[in-house]
């Protein structure tokens, strides 16, 4: 019995028995993760409210739950620190004889594993590898845990530019996701990304119109956004300026509806829209603006992820680039692991030196990876 | 219709006859147009979901028009024959499929008919029944739309005694050059006051030309409204094609600006000019309205000083808080094991607000952030400032019988002065201990387990002392007593031990079972040595 199982069952038995205090249980959850996107605070207050609830009941099971749900949250919300300690707590009640037949203990390892992954996955890196591989180990995984770890596995190999692994897993998510649509819509938003490394724009387009109609369906905003950006960029990649207009405008209006702009901006989609149209003006002023908001307060090795975007874009366009590397070097100095960044540093500082045309986004290149063309899309 | 029309349109997917009239009608009389309800052009070959066969008998008014019957089986022929009927207009007979016939329940039918049907002029009958079951026209159409308005919410919503009811209408939006009226219609109001958190609102239903399209639509209202319900009726939405939903274009966003606008301009007018009813409203609702004022700025403004917080004495608004403690906001946020924090807070003369429901901190936070006089004090595990150090000499044989021992100590002066000692704990020692614990052992699998101790050992500062540190009370008059006994003496041992174990017990930290036996071992012993020190003396 996987979890969402046990959790209905759970209220199904409680219907019969009549016990309607332990019926509402499940509700706090029902109740909060409409809001995890328009109002992350209240959505966390009612998971809070359920465990409280359930602590009121004396449901130890019930308050490790709505604590995994909470942590999932704040992963998701990118309050990765809050996101550790919650994990870290967890994960050490979860380890008690109380718990031993309880289906919540390796999403408490996944939540711990995704919040290391988000504080800084270039330190982690082989830590987070060995930990997936040892949940995997356990043995007896429901499907959830099962596409959780892929979609893990996606994003690390992501991160560690390894497209190839990352391919791998984002295509085994794919076919194993029929029926879970955020999983699904998460294995086309880091397709997408390997589509634009590749190159591949037709392929980018098949995943994002796939991914858009699935995130209506499911009513995934934010997967919404991300699939119309993708979309216009494939349209202006192929010339259709209109199309690719109206689906950046759809992408827009809903972000600002929702108070999500900026992370609009920050997407690697919002960029690559901006530059297959020669707008580098404002893809670089969208990541000043992030650094402006965002410096020190997320992650270093996010913060250098922009600033090493901020050099790209510079180099392509022949402006001076001294400071903002130099910058870049400095921010990488609070990374665990500076080295992966200090590379591609080296590399845009010998590359302009060398005269060649600006080091650019790979897939203007053409020279990222060349991926073995899937069977499934 | 004529027996051309219903080839034209009744049995052709996609053309729909309405709608052509609707167009036609539009360019002669807007009102008339705007009452057809036809868009798509399926509507009536759905009948064949629920029926078997559909016979239909129909004559136009047109002059010199005959009655025809026509009948389909839902597959792609349909027949067509004279039929006899003498007034112009339609009969419709649904042969129900056995797998629908619970469709004719008439307590189904009714909800059936009041939810899609209820403002259509037409009157239904169910049975014969002469008192049609839909209300034909919305309660805003009606004589007193506000009794009307009451009347319904009770009816359709089952909600009984709104706070308030607020009444949409035509919303002119100026475009600089030109102004636009956007056909805005219906009600919102407020309910009475959720029982708990989790009955969160914010949702309205949608009519389009008087004709039901979809219930819980939470896009219309702005995202800080869940306090609210409502209908909205707007003929220039567009629903989709299914007409369970609603196109989110410009137009929509143009229908959102406007309720928002409303709503907006209604509340604001209610604070202004009924303040106990905005009271009501708001505390009928805080955990809602808290939530969602963490988030809109605007929102937050309109709310701050209204609602109220639970504290140690009673419930409070920030203005009657503020006034108790002089602009300072002192709250504790842990669920359980506040006690201590609470007492000392107390002691001083000062409520502790309970910010143990989530959204509380962060509501207290936005607002000590805006008004630039008020000062927050979280007091769980950070309480040190409530206690004033003192010179340590005074209480030199009290301090040095606990260091001997190995016991962290501090002499401090805080109130209430009955209490002689109090124990305190770095905040996270209990997670440090316990993980400790478990990372010596095989429960968890080795890669978490490293990850676990990472962090943990990042958590545990140098300096800290998880054993916690033993605040002793020099305003208690009983410690000072203590501090005059010659140092070795039994009686002062005993107590000074009782004292420790007290403050231990009392600090809400969690023991475990053997920490708990030597907890009371030692209290009894001290207690054993009391009692001695007594008898001996008699």
């Amino acid at each position: 019995m996987d979890l969402w199982q046990w959790c209905a069952e759970f209220e199904r038995q409680a219907g019969v028995a009549g016990d309607a205090e332990r019926q509402q249980l499940f509700r706090y959850f029902h109740r909060s993760r409409p809001l995890w996107e328009t109002n992350p605070e209240r959505a966390e207050g009612l998971l809070v409210e359920g465990r409280q609830h359930a602590a009121r009941l004396a449901e130890p099971w019930w308050q490790l739950i709505y604590e995994h749900w909470r942590i999932s949250l704040l992963n998701q919300v990118y309050q990765y620190d809050r996101a550790l300690d919650a994990a870290v707590r967890a994960t050490v009640e979860a380890r008690k004889p109380r718990y031993d037949s309880c289906p919540i203990r390796p999403y408490l390892y996944l939540n711990l594993v995704d919040a290391y992954m988000h504080i800084d996955p270039f330190l982690y890196e082989s830590r987070i590898r060995e930990a997936q591989d040892a949940i995997q180990g356990l043995g007896g995984l429901d499907r959830e845990c099962l596409l959780w770890l892929d979609l893990g596995r996606l994003d690390l190999e992501t991160r560690a530019d390894r497209p190839h692994a990352a391919e791998e897993a984002g295509l085994r998510l794919l076919a194993s996701s029929e029926e879970w649509p955020y999983y699904a819509g998460e294995a086309y938003v880091g397709l997408c990304n390997l589509a634009l490394l590749r190159a591949d724009w037709d392929w980018l387009q098949a995943l994002a119109a796939a991914g858009e109609e699935g995130a209506r369906r499911a009513g995934f905003h934010r997967q919404l956004r991300v699939f119309l950006l993708w979309q216009a960029v494939a349209m202006r990649r192929a010339g259709k300026e209109r199309a690719a207009q109206r689906l950046y405008g759809q992408a827009y209006a809903k972000a600002k509806r929702l108070g999500r702009l900026s992370g609009l901006k920050n997407s690697t989609a919002w960029g690559a829209y901006h530059e297959v149209g020669g707008d580098f003006e404002v893809a670089l002023s969208a990541v000043e603006e992030a650094l402006a908001r965002h410096a020190l307060k997320i992650p270093a090795w996010r913060e250098c992820d922009f600033r090493l975007r901020r050099c790209q874009l510079l180099a392509q366009m022949g402006r001076p680039l001294d400071a903002a590397l130099a910058e870049t070097r400095e921010a990488a100095r609070r990374m665990g692991n500076p080295a992966r960044i200090l590379a591609k540093l080296d590399r845009i500082e010998r590359e302009v030196a060398a005269g060649e045309e600006g080091p650019t986004w790979s897939w203007q290149r053409g020279n990222c990876y060349h991926a073995r063309r899937s069977e499934a899309m | 219709m004529t027996a051309e029309e219903i080839g034209d349109y009744l049995a052709t997917i996609g053309r729909s006859y309405t709608r052509e009239l609707r167009e036609d009608l539009g360019m002669l009389s807007r009102e008339e147009a705007s009452r057809l309800i036809g868009q798509f052009g399926f509507g009536f070959l759905s009948a064949f979901l629920l029926a078997s066969e559909v016979t239909l008998v129909t004559r136009s008014f047109r002059a010199g028009s005959r009655a025809v019957r026509w009948h389909s089986v839902g597959d792609e022929y349909y027949e067509t024959t004279p039929a006899a009927r003498e007034q112009p207009g339609t009969t419709i007979e649904l042969q129900v499929k056995p797998s629908a016939a619970f469709a004719l329940q008439r307590q189904l039918l009714m909800e059936i008919v009041q939810k899609y049907a209820d403002f259509l002029p037409i009157p239904i009958h169910i049975d014969g029944d002469p008192h049609p079951v839909n209300l034909m026209r919305p309660p805003w159409e009606a004589g007193d739309p506000q009794a009307a308005t009451r009347k319904y919410i009770e009816r359709a919503f089952r909600l009984a005694d709104p706070l308030c009811v607020i009444a949409l209408r035509p919303h002119v939006v100026d475009l600089g050059h030109d102004t636009l009226t956007v056909p805005l219609q219906g009600f919102l109001f407020v309910p009475p006051a959720s029982i708990a958190s989790i009955h969160e609102y914010g949702d309205v239903n949608v009519y389009i030309r008087h004709m039901f399209i979809t219930e819980g639509e939470r896009d219309l209202l702005p995202p800080w409204a869940r306090f609210v319900r409502g209908v909205i009726e707007c003929p220039a939405l567009q629903p989709t094609a299914s007409r369970e939903g609603l196109h989110q274009d410009d137009t929509f966003t143009a229908i959102q600006r406007a309720v928002e606008e409303q709503l907006g301009e209604a509340l604001h007018h209610i604070a202004l000019e009924q303040p106990a009813l905005w009271r009501k409203i708001v505390r009928g609702h805080t955990d809602v309205i808290m939530g969602w004022a963490v988030r809109d700025d605007a929102f937050f403004e309109r709310v701050a000083d209204v609602v109220t917080l639970r504290t140690s004495r009673g419930v409070l608004s920030l203005p009657e808080y503020r006034r108790l403690t002089g602009d300072t906001l002192y709250y504790v946020t842990r669920e359980l094991g506040s006690l201590q924090e609470q007492m000392l807070a107390e002691g001083h003369d000062v409520p502790v607000i309970d910010a143990s429901q989530f959204v509380t901190a962060p509501f207290l936070e936005k607002y000590a952030s805006r008004c630039p006089d008020v000062r927050l004090a979280r007091l769980d595990s950070h309480s040190w400032h409530l206690l004033r150090p003192v010179p340590e000499e005074p209480f030199a044989s009290v301090l040095g019988y606990y260091r001997q021992r190995g016991i962290r100590v501090e002499a401090a002066a805080f109130r209430p002065t009955a209490v002689p000692a109090l124990m305190m704990y770095p905040e996270d020692a209990d997670l440090i201990r316990e993980a400790r614990g478990a990372l010596g052992t095989d429960e968890l699998p080795g890669p978490i387990a490293g990850l676990v101790g990472e962090y943990v050992e990042g958590l545990a500062g140098a300096g800290d002392d998880l054993q916690g540190t033993l605040y002793v009370n020099a305003s208690c008059p009983l410690v000072g007593r203590l501090a005059q006994l010659s140092p070795g003496e039994p009686r002062q041992n005993a107590a000074l031990d009782l004292l420790y174990q007290v403050a231990r017990l009392f600090s809400g930290r969690s023991l475990d079972a053997a920490g708990a036996t030597a907890a009371f071992d030692a209290a009894t012993r001290a207690l054993e040595g009391l009692v001695g020190a007594t008898v001996e003396r008699r």
